[in-house]
């Protein structure tokens, strides 16, 4: 079986390197593919999906040329192939405005702002990736040595 | 004829026909005084006055201006005070013809009383005091807004440059301290080729796009016999096939070691970028906050715009640049001000351009002297500001371009329209899909 992939999107190169470092703590169970514009992760996204891998996670930064960070999420969240998929925000700037939009339209399920703290980031990713394994057809038993113990409980507990 | 100009000529010529009253006033001299006695109620049958008041505080105001067929000392007439409220001068040399209190009514056959033939008249002068008072406290509410908009760009510029210095401070810190690991570094690897894998990463650093990182692991994984992680370790430095497959096949260097030389050598040239941009937009803030500056230099626009130009020469060449730069009279200001308007308003303008390569570039330049005004014209041709954006170009933050560390910090027009406006002049927008021309006008009296 293939791992399950982690898409980051940032029109910063220097960022996808900085943000890829931390993510690196989860390569030993999942795929990390970088890209620098929506469209270039919505080819990514089709490709995945037409293959049936996988997609855990998108961290996507908000503003960038073109369609925005929470524009791409809220797409997402539209569309029935990418519901499962968790989102979260990367982003140096947004507005208040844009930050209900997110919550409201995107179902985004986590907003990291920039510069964001290592750990931090790695533990709220934690969580997420828990949420999507058990609520996935994976067997969480695999997944082990990178799920959060807390959250991993409190789903299958919910989930039984 | 109407009947109100009816009534004033029949005024006229009951009441001011008499040569034996008409007076030659020479421009400069006072006909009445504020406060003072004025028992006369003038016609003026040429030239031009003007009427002032003087506050309690000391300020002057005009209130009135009074030409051909216009009164003056219509208040303290038919007020009876005989006293005047204005000081009344003559703007120009002037012909007066008057009446004084004791003049007779002239019988007429709508009014018998004096008043009631000059009701019109009185009407028409309160009218149009009303008028001017509400003009004039139009014009203190403009200033008094004017000046709150001048405090608060001036402690705009206060903070900033506090807070510029504060970061300049940790910004040479950080590049210090990158350029002393980069020496540390480079002198640690043992092997000349770590030591090149290091320093493609530094010199070079991510010059490819994820995309082409994505391309590169299918190439590579027809030439490299490792795993597929190691292959997407390698296919990110963007090193040639030749130099991994030896170091992987003769040098017997694991994927995750090469990447690492690699990385090290990116993230120190990552680092640099970072703390020079960051200088950068220091400066920018710095001059954005910067009032102290020196301008007492005769300068000439056109001068200014050369050196910009001058300054920007390399990025100039695939541009097709059209100069129309008419003789304009010096200023006095600082010269550093206008060459950095000119450099921010042309670097806008090439970047706007570039951003539409298919298109061959034009950028032309205008000045020209327009009734004590320079106007001065950028226009490119590039693909233009979106509509929601242009009435906000102005305001920090705001910026079309992001790409890479060179991205916009969105203060270069703003720091444009400080300076402008610090000069009393205007700066104005017009951009469509076809380009976006920038207006700049300046007083000359500055």
């Amino acid at each position: 079986m293939s791992k399950p992939y982690i898409i980051c999107v940032d029109d910063q190169r220097e960022v996808l390197a900085a943000l890829k470092k931390d993510l690196n703590f989860f390569a030993s169970h999942f795929r990390i593919e970088e890209c620098e514009s929506t469209a270039e992760a919505d080819e990514i996204l089709n490709e995945l999906d037409a293959d049936g891998t996988h997609i855990s996670l998108v961290v996507c930064d908000h503003i960038m040329p073109g369609e925005t960070g929470i524009d791409f999420l809220a797409r997402l969240s539209a569309d029935n192939r990418f519901v499962a998929v968790k989102k979260m925000l990367l982003t140096g700037l947004a507005t208040h405005e844009d930050t209900i939009r997110a919550i409201n339209n995107a179902s985004i399920d986590f907003y990291i702002s920039k510069p964001w703290d290592s750990e931090a980031l790695i533990h709220s990713i934690k969580i997420l990736l828990t949420r999507f394994i058990v609520g996935s057809d994976l067997d969480f038993q695999d997944f082990i040595p990178i799920l959060d113990q807390q959250t991993l409980y409190k789903e299958l507990r919910n989930k039984n | 004829m109407s009947s109100e100009q009816d009534n004033l000529k029949w005024l006229i010529d009951n009441y001011f026909s008499d040569p034996n009253r008409w007076i030659q006033v020479r421009a400069g001299s006072v006909v009445m005084e504020q406060g003072r006695e004025n028992q006369r109620l003038y016609l003026v049958r040429s030239g031009r006055l003007q009427g002032s008041l003087t506050t309690e505080d000391g300020d002057v105001e005009y209130v009135l201006t009074a030409g051909k067929d216009n009164f003056v000392g219509v208040y303290s007439f038919f007020s009876r005070t005989y006293l005047s409220l204005y000081t009344v001068t003559a703007v120009t040399d002037c012909e007066l013809a008057w009446i004084d209190k004791n003049q007779p009514t002239i019988a007429s056959e709508e009014a018998q009383s004096i008043e009631k033939q000059f009701m019109p008249v009185v009407v028409q002068d309160l009218v149009s005091r009303q008028q001017r008072m509400l003009e004039i406290s139009q014009d203190k509410e403009r200033t008094f807004r004017k000046l709150v908009e001048h405090q608060r760009l001036a402690s705009l510029g206060q903070m900033a440059a506090g807070i510029a210095h504060e970061l300049n401070n940790a910004i040479a810190v950080l590049d210090h301290n990158t350029r002393w690991l980069v020496e540390q570094v480079t002198r640690r690897w043992k092997q000349p080729q770590e030591l090149a894998i290091f320093e493609a990463g530094l010199l070079q650093g991510r010059f490819l796009s994820t995309r082409d990182i994505r391309e590169n692991k299918r190439q590579l994984q027809k030439n490299l016999k490792v795993s597929e992680e190691q292959i997407a370790l390698l296919a990110e430095t963007g090193l040639p096939r030749e130099t991994l497959e030896n170091a992987v096949n003769k040098l017997k260097m694991s994927a995750a070691e090469i990447y690492s030389a690699w990385e090290m050598g990116a993230s120190l040239k990552d680092m640099l970028m970072a703390a020079e941009q960051s200088a950068h937009v220091v400066r920018s803030i710095k001059t954005l906050g910067a009032q102290h500056k020196e301008r007492n230099t005769a300068l000439n626009l056109n001068e200014t715009i050369e050196n910009a130009l001058s300054l920007l020469h390399h990025r100039f060449k695939n541009i097709e640049t059209k100069l129309q730069l008419n003789p304009l009279p010096g200023i006095t200001g600082n010269i550093g001000d206008f060459v950095q308007v000119w450099t921010n308003l042309f670097k806008n303008a090439l970047e706007a351009m570039a951003a539409n390569p298919l298109r061959p570039s034009h950028l032309s330049i205008s000045s020209i002297l327009e009734n004590n005004t320079i106007r001065i014209t950028v226009t490119d041709n590039g693909p233009g500001i979106p509509a929601d954006l242009l009435p906000n170009i102005f305001q920090p933050n705001v910026t079309t371009k992001k790409e890479g560390l060179s991205f916009g910090l969105g203060l270069g027009l703003t720091i444009v329209e400080r300076i402008v406006t610090s000069y009393h002049g205007k700066i104005e927008a017009h951009s469509d899909s076809g380009g976006t021309t920038f207006t700049i006008l300046i007083p000359t009296g500055v």
